[in-house]
């Protein structure tokens, strides 16, 4: 697959990105439609600030910014109060009880004036000329339902931080850009994306009983004939874990919230009308690799078991040192990540900095992420149905 | 950027004020890492270094690997690999007007579309127009987790 990612990744790059001038130059738009921002905060007291002041930097001229508190339990209500003087593009929504991410967003679009959203976390920090190429990526499809933007890491304090930079530039981006091709994303990336609120509407909202309402809601928009693209112009500067646990967390979050989204989409792509063939690809490789995974998990446990009770427990690290097949593996994730981060290199200029912690990945990451992938799937198959989905307060690194 | 916080853009937060000892140690385990990954690759790197030194594309000290029998081992995957890489290249060369569409589409709200599916929603249009006019609301949310009332924020 790696090679299919490197090869989609730079096909969409020599048939688009190339011809696009820099972020930080957007093309000029013949018309500058009303576009709503969604902020939904929890607990974003200490953010909130940087976050506003950010956004109402913005250099796309016709925005308005709505604001849902989602019953927070610090002073995050407050803060907005004031900076509604401050700031006359502000609208705020004060949700009366704590109720999810899905519920707020859901609140907020009842309130937004405009036909596109712009949705961003209340930590992550939108460049002031995303929203230009992302209304710009609207104008020029109009069949086009949610795009997702380019999100960033800001923290690279630490080993895990650095790590996480090459990541999405050499897993996330590649990812996208690869599926961009056909038109299906497995997701928009909810921290930084943007959708016709037709299309929102049409899917049937944010879901609240989703884990992941990202995944879940682009799953739903496609089914519905929607297209869903990557703009990797559209950057947000976003705060990742940097901890051992919350990466942890955070990654059994989004593999449980996937597998939710995949097995609950089973049925809409089966019945969807006409048949979303690409829907049906993006949905195939999430099963073919959660199956990869499981058969690595249970292949590695049973030779370190059987080598444990044969006698040789003291050869045992052996068995995760690359040999062979993990040689050829752990190569070719190298020359992906080069490949990522020469493709990043235009929106973020210290990213190829990050190619000697990339080293990381074959060794350790990759075993986090395929655990959490088995472990999430496990979960998500025998979650209840009707269990809300809850805001988590993330680790947000060291800072 | 006025009223930013921020001095620096791209506001990256580096590591700058993470104890020297921590720098130290990420540096020096990232340095043992790649150590680990080279002594493996040791033999692949010794062959294809003797490969290209004198005599150039000879391999004098080092025997011959077995290239069939690598071959054998690794074809089918190079042929998965190969028709992957050919499916993308001819997805992407029959949609690249599409994947690369630059002109504008005038494109109109579609109101009445519009209308039709927030009733659905269970809202009437009267109200969507009232919110919209709204700077500062509190939500009320019921039982199904729907938006069942807004009103005007008391608190500004």
């Amino acid at each position: 697959m790696s090679w299919y990612w490197i090869a989609g990744s730079l096909l969409y790059w020599f048939i688009r990105e190339r011809h696009r001038p820099n972020y930080n130059l957007p093309p000029e738009l013949p018309d500058t439609p009303l576009v709503s921002v969604l902020l939904p905060c929890f607990n974003e007291s200490k953010q909130l600030h940087e976050t506003m002041a950010v956004l109402m930097d913005s250099k796309y001229p016709n925005y308005e910014v709505i604001a849902i508190n989602d019953g927070s339990s610090d002073n995050t209500g407050e803060i907005l109060d004031q900076l509604l003087h401050q700031y006359p593009k502000l609208r705020v929504a004060h949700l009366v009880e704590n109720q999810g991410k899905s519920t707020a967003l859901n609140a907020g679009l009842l309130m937004a004036r405009a036909d596109l959203l712009v949705c961003i976390d209340g930590d992550a920090l939108l460049d002031p000329h995303a929203i230009h190429w992302l209304v710009f990526r609207f104008l020029t499809n109009d069949r086009m339902g949610g795009i997702s933007g380019n999100p960033r890491i800001r923290n690279r304090s630490t080993l895990l931080g650095k790590l996480q930079v090459g990541e999405f530039s050499s897993i996330v981006g590649m990812i996208k850009r690869t599926q961009a091709l056909y038109g299906t994303l497995f997701t928009v990336s909810g921290v930084v994306c943007a959708f016709r609120k037709l299309a929102v509407m049409e899917a049937g909202l944010w879901a609240p009983a989703a884990m992941t309402d990202d995944v879940d809601l682009t799953f739903r928009i496609q089914a519905k004939g929607w297209e869903v693209g990557f703009e990797p112009h559209a950057l947000c500067w976003i705060l990742m874990p940097e901890t051992l646990r919350g990466l942890w967390k955070q990654r059994l979050r989004w593999s449980e919230g996937g597998s939710q989204a995949a097995i609950g989409a089973t049925m809409a792509i089966l019945k969807s009308h006409p048949f979303a063939w690409s829907l049906l690809l993006i949905w195939s490789n999430f099963f073919i690799s959660t199956f990869w995974a499981f058969c690595i998990v249970i292949w590695f446990t049973i030779l370190n078991v059987n080598q444990f009770f044969s006698g040789n427990a003291y050869t045992i690290y052996q068995n995760f040192l690359p040999h062979s097949w993990g040689i050829i593996l752990a190569s070719t994730y190298l020359f992906q990540s080069l490949i990522g981060l020469l493709l990043d290199r235009q929106y973020d200029k210290t990213s190829l900095r990050s190619i000697g912690w990339m080293i990381w990945y074959p060794l350790v990451y990759w075993c986090i992420q395929t655990c959490s992938c088995v472990v999430g799937f496990t979960q998500a198959l025998f979650r209840p149905k009707n269990i809300k989905g809850t805001w988590v307060s993330p680790d947000r690194g060291v800072r | 950027m006025k009223d930013n916080p921020l001095s620096n853009w791209p506001p990256i937060i580096d590591s700058d004020h993470i104890p020297r000892w921590v720098k130290m140690r990420d540096i020096f385990l990232t340095i043992g890492a790649w150590l680990i990954i080279l002594a493996t690759f040791h033999s692949l790197l010794w062959i294809i270094f003797e490969y290209f030194s004198d005599p150039i594309f000879e391999l004098s000290t080092t025997a011959t690997p077995q290239w069939s029998e690598i071959w054998q081992k690794v074809s089918r995957f190079f042929y998965i690999a190969l028709g992957l890489v050919s499916w993308i290249c001819f997805l992407a060369i029959s949609r690249r007007k599409i994947i690369n569409s630059t002109q504008y589409i005038k494109t109109f709200p579609p109101s009445v579309q519009m209308k039709e599916l927030e009733a659905d929603l269970g809202v009437s249009s009267a109200d969507i127009e009232r919110w919209h006019k709204l700077p500062s609301v509190e939500v009320f949310v019921n039982e199904n987790n729907r938006v069942c009332k807004i009103i005007p924020s008391q608190k500004i």
